[in-house]
């Protein structure tokens, strides 16, 4: 008897290796993140790739076409505004202001959640009902008039939209959050860990915490996509980013004069957000299906 | 059922008191003298100063002061606008009929279309209908409805010149308001102009109603597709199909019915997007709503109007809420137990 047993040599792919795997699977939102990727590339090199000055004014070019156009210029790809400044360079300049303010706020509403998320979860009782209760509330103010009436308050400018939108967005977070949590404390590796004497603290950051990573990520995803479309319409309204801030949305209200006179002022930043939207919710569909949330999707 | 209508009851109490502590807080963190911030600039040491001063209660402490402002709100007192001296509630009522009107016709555009593209979906699914469906959808969710508010102006208005660029009618119509909604104001001036002045009030309609209804419409839809397809797979579809019951019905009167329950729960919470959406798309098309009542007293710091008009917004769409959770819970079947 010589018999041989062979085993295959098996891999395991690690949490991440794994997500990757389904997601570059998911082509829409390879197309997505890719967008993404260029546009955070383009706001953070927005110095060196920008022609002009998103502010200089030059007065022998107002309101002149695009490139293509008969009458455009070359040097203004994407045409200049009734002030004669590049529309090409403001929009490269825009992306830093729409992306990263967007992104501020996410961090900020991130954070917040997850602290008051887990105080509620965590300490049960009086604090949860009235942490719940005061979410409940401010998502029962619709958010752009939450947005509004912050901003009416304390006054219009962009820190002042920032702290708005955020606050608009910290009970999305909370509910997630406190949701997952008592899902996870449910489970016996928590009880483990408490037996083993962890306080709630270390319950917390190194037990629970990376279990509820998945729910927590595909909100962050909605959130930036809510965040980057308030922020643009607070701008739009007047009352976020203040001219001459080449923020999307304060270029779009700027050029509602012109509608008629020079349309692409108005078509070409709305294209900008539209693409940066719709590619944050590209990723956050296929970021869905990779980490399999059911029931999550819109 | 009284159960969870005593328990919607007590949120909207605890509502009430969250919103009006909030507002108080916010109004008294507004730079500058309460009573110039409420009633603009009296000179101090008049009588009107003293009666303002008292109506506010500044004298007592910051607890009580909160009592009076709820007493206030309770009374129906939401003060008057500092620009025009009008009574706010009044400016409200005013306003909110023509909110209401476009919010309406929205959410008609988007159930119709919604539903209809969600269920051609769900039964053509993985096909290139659902396929655009689908995408068609995405884009429509991800649109900043202020620029696409704009886009239809310019092609529609201003390039083709089938729609009036603003506002709600043309000023050659002179209309008494007698309901506020302007579809039937017209109606009722048909002895005066015919059916003209309704044809052109719809032809205002349309486009504002368009924009509003995107982003609602893409939701239902992604939501009906989703809710039938779950309703397809169950086995009383199965069941229905062996005996021989036509696709039509199958599809019109048990899968949907089935996927109506979900739906209602996504359509209430659209009415908080349609009253955000309305701000915009009232800016937009200059329509004379609640929407752009409020942006233009933001702008004019007129802060009892901001107070009061953000309240009674927000009074609204909780109560809409608590009523669609309500239908929720008469109409779900599974949620009724036998007593």
């Amino acid at each position: 008897m010589n018999e041989v047993t062979f085993y295959k040599e098996s891999h395991i792919p690690g949490r991440l290796a794994e997500f990757w795997f389904r997601f570059q699977k998911h082509q829409t939102a390879m197309i997505g993140l890719i967008f993404l990727v260029i546009i955070a590339f383009v706001a953070l090199f927005a110095g060196v790739l920008a022609p002009h000055d998103p502010t200089f004014q030059n007065p022998e070019a107002l309101l002149l076409p695009p490139a293509w156009d008969t009458n455009g210029q070359v040097t203004y790809l994407l045409g200049t505004d009734d002030l004669g400044r590049d529309l090409f360079s403001r929009i490269i300049y825009g992306a830093r202001l729409s992306l990263g303010l967007s992104l501020v706020v996410v961090l900020i509403a991130l954070t917040l959640g997850i602290v008051i998320g887990a105080i509620a979860g965590l300490f049960r009782g009086i604090v949860e009902f009235f942490i719940l209760r005061l979410m409940d509330i401010i998502l029962a103010i619709p958010s752009l008039l939450l947005a509004i009436l912050i901003v009416a308050i304390i006054g219009p400018g962009l820190p002042n939209a920032i702290y708005a939108v955020a606050i608009v967005l910290i009970p999305h977070f909370v509910r997630i959050i406190r949701a997952s949590l008592l899902e996870e404390m449910a489970k016996d590796y928590v009880t483990a860990a408490r037996l083993d004497g962890a306080s709630k603290l270390r319950l917390f950051t190194h037990s629970i915490l990376p279990n509820i990573l998945p729910p927590i990520v595909i909100q962050t995803s909605l959130a930036f996509s809510l965040a980057l479309v308030d922020i643009a319409a607070l701008g739009f309204l007047g009352l976020g980013a203040q001219p001459p801030n080449p923020e999307w949305g304060t270029i779009l209200s700027q050029s509602r004069d012109f509608i008629q006179l020079a349309p692409w002022t108005v078509t070409i930043p709305g294209i900008a957000i539209l693409l940066t939207v719709l590619s944050i919710n590209l990723l956050g569909d296929g970021l869905r299906d990779a980490l399999d949330i059911k029931g999550s999707k819109i | 059922m009284i159960k969870i209508i005593l328990k919607q009851l007590l949120f909207l109490a605890l509502s009430f008191i969250g919103i009006t502590l909030i507002f108080f807080v916010l109004t008294r963190l507004v730079p500058g003298d309460p009573v110039v911030v409420y009633f603009g600039n009296i000179p101090t040491e008049t009588q009107a100063y003293e009666d303002a001063y008292q109506y506010l209660g500044l004298d007592n402490s910051a607890i009580e002061q909160y009592f009076i402002y709820v007493q206030h709100v309770l009374n129906g007192e939401l003060g008057r606008s500092r620009i025009t001296g009008n009574l706010v509630l009044n400016d409200f009522l005013n306003f909110f009929p023509a909110t209401i009107e476009l919010g309406v016709f929205a959410s008609i555009i988007a159930l119709v279309f919604g539903v209809l593209a969600g269920v051609a979906a769900s039964v053509y699914k993985n096909t290139w209908i659902d396929h655009s469906v689908m995408s068609i959808s995405l884009v429509g969710y991800s649109m900043p409805i202020f620029w696409w508010g704009m886009l239809l102006i310019l092609l529609c208005s201003i390039t083709l010149g089938w729609t009036p660029v603003a506002g709600r009618l043309s000023y050659i119509y002179d209309i008494t308001p007698v309901s506020g909604f302007m579809l039937i104001d017209t109606l009722l001036a048909y002895p005066k102009y015919g059916l003209s002045a309704f044809v052109n009030a719809l032809q205002h309609l349309i486009l504002p109603s368009i924009v509003l209804a995107t982003i609602p419409l893409a939701v239902i839809a992604r939501m009906t597709r989703s809710a039938m397809s779950e309703a397809f797979s169950s086995d009383y579809i199965l069941t229905a199909k062996a005996k021989g019951v036509s696709s039509f019905k199958i599809i019109w009167v048990h899968a949907l019915r089935n996927a109506s329950i979900p739906l209602i729960t996504v359509i209430g919470l659209q009415s908080s997007v349609l009253l955000t959406g309305a701000i915009l798309t009232e800016t937009v098309f200059a329509w004379p709503g609640i929407g752009k009542w409020m942006v233009e007293a933001i702008f004019r710091r007129d802060i009892p109007t901001i107070q009061g008009g953000v309240l009674l917004i927000s009074v609204v769409v909780i109560t809409v809420n608590i009523a669609v959770d309500l239908m929720y819970s008469f109409l779900n079947p599974k949620l009724r137990r036998p007593q």
